[in-house]
């Protein structure tokens, strides 16, 4: 009886755990992202992060897409035209399909996953556009962990943790497919800051993101993202270090959020 | 010494000019600093040795041109996003799309 009592308990905490109690439908996160020239920032692109209802013959689904867009004064240089898209469970924030198109400065890709969480596996479509204008399709089907999620929802996901119980060098580690392949992601909770935003001043969560066998982040805690101390948990400002450059991306507008 | 300021002046106030009317204006500043430089060292020479006046009239003039414009661009023009039509276009069909998609997709939680 007493091992029933425990078990029922402890899939109890790991499905409260495992809950979305900070991303509501309809919410919207704008960012703008800024390029480091020489020391000098300049805004380059928008960043826009939505969420919407989309309803299916069988179940209720939550739309979750990212989409980037250069500035008009870069769109004759390196235009920007990207999406992103994960359709996930409203309460699990797990993904069931997931596109990528992205169109930049000529060169254009497009990813889709279908997630059969029942075989563990993906679907996976990928497009790329060859020099001639034509396009080449490439169909594969990938075994996956059953916690692997896309890009999408584990940035979600990250707002979705329970920060408020994490100690100062705590990490958590996910899975994430992209571009075929699985990479596990690091976050780990470097402490508290407040930062100044176009929302206004805010105690934040100074998280660092790390990528375990790739180099597309480098440096060591030098990609953070910041996230509001409170129950919204809203990316306040994040610095990426990439191969080209680094960068940042800096709230400019939030609305419908939950809390 | 001279020759070397001009040349470096030149190069320096034409990059100026040619990065200001770009998107990439603000890193104009660093060229436009070096222009100013060399203009103001010879500026200094011309004072010891006989300089021709008109390179270095040249030299701070394209400095200013190019100081103006980045001020003025830095000041008046905000960065706004161009035409997103395509962009709404394809998010419209890639919803309904996945629509179609997700119905082909055993969902349970």
């Amino acid at each position: 009886m007493k091992r029933i009592l425990l078990t029922i308990t402890f899939f109890s905490v790991l499905l409260i755990n495992g809950q979305n109690k900070t991303i509501p439908f309809g919410e919207k996160l704008v960012f703008t992202a800024s390029y480091n020239m020489s020391g000098l920032l300049t805004d380059i692109a928008q960043v826009t992060m939505e969420t919407s209802k989309v309803k299916t013959s069988s179940s209720t689904l939550m739309r979750l897409k990212c989409s980037a867009a250069t500035f008009s004064n870069f769109d004759s240089f390196f235009k920007v035209r990207d999406l992103y898209e994960s359709y996930v469970s409203p309460t699990s924030l797990t993904p069931y399909l997931y596109k990528r198109d992205i169109n930049e400065g000529g060169y254009y890709k497009f990813m889709q996953y279908k997630y059969r969480r029942k075989t563990k596996s993906v679907e996976s479509i990928k497009k790329k556009r060859r020099s001639d204008g034509t396009i080449w399709e490439e169909k594969k089907r990938l075994s996956i962990d059953s916690s692997t999620k896309d890009l999408v929802a584990t940035l979600y996901t990250l707002r979705n943790l329970d920060i408020h119980k994490a100690n100062i060098g705590d990490a958590s580690s996910f899975k994430v497919l992209f571009d075929n392949q699985e990479t596990t992601v690091v976050f780990k909770y470097l402490g508290k800051e407040t930062i100044s935003s176009k929302i206004g001043r805010k105690e934040c969560y100074k998280i660092a993101i790390s990528l375990r066998g790739s180099d597309l982040l480098r440096g060591n805690n030098s990609n953070i993202i910041w996230l509001t101390a409170d129950a919204n948990k809203v990316p306040l400002l994040a610095k990426f270090k990439i191969p080209v450059g680094n960068g940042e991306l800096k709230i400019k507008s939030a609305i419908g959020l939950k809390h | 010494m001279k020759r070397l300021l001009i040349i470096i002046g030149f190069i320096s106030a034409i990059l100026a000019i040619v990065l200001c009317v770009t998107p990439l204006f603000k890193i104009a500043v660093f060229p436009i600093i070096a222009a100013f430089l060399c203009g103001l060292g010879l500026l200094f020479l011309k004072k010891k040795k006989n300089i021709k006046t008109k390179a270095i009239q040249y030299i701070f003039l394209l400095t200013i041109i190019s100081l103006s414009f980045t001020i003025y661009k830095t000041i008046f023009i905000k960065a706004e996003v161009g035409n997103t039509e395509e962009l709404d276009q394809l998010d419209e069909s890639s919803e309904e799309e996945a629509l179609k998609e997700l119905e082909d997709i055993e969902i349970d939680f």
